[in-house]
């Protein structure tokens, strides 16, 4: 508590290092509550990101308290937000910086989960990168895969490292919003969630906390096998169409943040891919049955 | 480009452009299906072309041509049954060419 009041607090996301420092005691307690367990980085380890997240003015600390995340940006992009939202204000902050300042890898906007081989079985991880548009349903499938025996990499970003194609874990808290919240609470009960934030500008959000083993585990990096753009669609009694050649190239282009930065490693990574892995749309109406449907997917790529 | 009275000016006009694709060697080509994808390093930015796009910058790849030469060589190689459709696609794919920096016209150079 003292590191993150004195803006010292260095943790470790996968392969990435924030520093972060806030002196809202509210925000701190909500930040200690759903990133416990993520390992402290050393004082010698490089950070990526600094983060700064506090009340706009003294007088906004304690009347109509006023938050807004500081990553040292010449014209901050953000907006302050209510200091009960000051949560949202730290991840929108660590996702800028993320899908703006971390061009060593190729990043997709995606939710991705591995599947780690078996203990005492060969072989790599294999992960499944899950794009498609905000809303479509890839953090709540994301969080369902996640505690479902598959390994969270991230619900929000794929890190791919252009040169070996694989993928990097970022297991940071799944944002869960309005009814995804109550069909992952059916599943796992409340402990693993946050408070509720309520009457954000998306409704209601809650996080989940990553899964201990995906924290453990947050090093290690899996093979790319599988890419879906998954859509919940109620009722639907679940459909799965490929997508191949240049149109799987433009749909996997079209989902990556920073294509355009990383250039030429991109390019290649991106032909490379399309090459090697499967492209389906997926369509579901369910959880348990899109589980399937990943499961069936992955199980048919061995 | 329309005349503008000067001698110079009217041999400049848009039926009469030729077309060189500048620095081919910063091109990157990958083949998925019919369709090819192309990286231009000189722009960052990536392109899916259509087969006939394809032929038409590849004309303009293997020598500078203005129009009236690429109707002339895709017509030998698709025929000469819709020659307006041919010439409208020409222009277009010229038109898309040009915003988009893969092709210059030669009195640029």
């Amino acid at each position: 508590m003292r590191d993150l009041n004195r803006g010292t607090l260095k943790f470790k996301v996968g392969p990435l290092v924030a520093r972060i420092g806030t002196s809202y005691p509210l925000l701190q307690r909500d930040f200690l509550d759903i990133y416990s367990g993520y390992p402290l980085a050393g004082p010698e380890e490089f950070v990526h990101f600094n983060l700064k997240v506090d009340p706009v003015s003294l007088l906004r600390r304690w009347f109509r308290p006023k938050i807004i995340a500081d990553g040292g940006f010449i014209a901050s992009p953000f907006v302050p937000l209510r200091g009960d939202l000051a949560i949202l204000a730290l991840e929108m902050g660590l996702n800028w910086q993320v899908g703006t300042r971390s061009d060593q890898f190729l990043i997709f906007h995606s939710g991705v989960v591995a599947r780690d081989p078996a203990p005492g079985e060969e072989g790599s991880s294999r992960a499944v990168l899950m794009a498609g548009e905000s809303g479509a349903g890839k953090s709540t499938l994301t969080a369902g895969l996640a505690y479902s025996g598959w390994r969270l990499f991230s619900d929000e970003f794929g890190l791919l490292d252009t040169a070996d194609l694989q993928l990097y874990p970022y297991p940071r808290p799944v944002s869960l919003k309005n009814e995804s919240i109550d069909v992952m609470m059916a599943r796992l009960g409340e402990d693993v969630f946050s408070r509720p934030f309520l009457n954000t500008l998306k409704g209601t959000i809650r996080y989940l906390k990553a899964p201990a083993e995906s924290l453990i585990n947050g090093h290690k990096p899996a093979r790319l096998d599988l890419i879906l753009f998954p859509k919940y669609v109620e009722g639907s009694s679940g459909e799965i169409s490929e997508f191949t050649g240049a149109e799987a190239f433009a749909m996997l282009r079209g989902a990556s943040v920073n294509c355009d930065r990383v250039g030429r490693p991109a390019f290649d990574a991106l032909t490379a891919l399309t090459e090697r892995c499967k492209v389906y749309g997926l369509q579901y109406g369910s959880m348990d049955m899109a589980i399937g449907m990943v499961e069936a997917l992955m199980e048919d790529r061995s | 480009m329309a005349g503008c009275g000067h001698a110079r000016c009217f041999v400049m006009s848009e039926a009469s452009h030729v077309w060189y694709v500048p620095e081919p060697g910063r091109l990157v080509w990958q083949a998925f299906d019919s369709y090819s994808l192309l990286f231009n390093q000189r722009s960052g930015n990536t392109h899916i072309l259509d087969p006939l796009s394809r032929e038409i910058l590849d004309l303009l790849l293997e020598s500078p041509r203005d129009e009236d030469a690429l109707l002339r060589e895709l017509t030998a190689l698709v025929g000469d049954e819709d020659p307006e459709a041919l010439n409208g696609a020409i222009a277009e794919a010229l038109l898309a060419f040009d915003a988009a920096g893969l092709i210059f016209p030669a009195y640029h150079s």
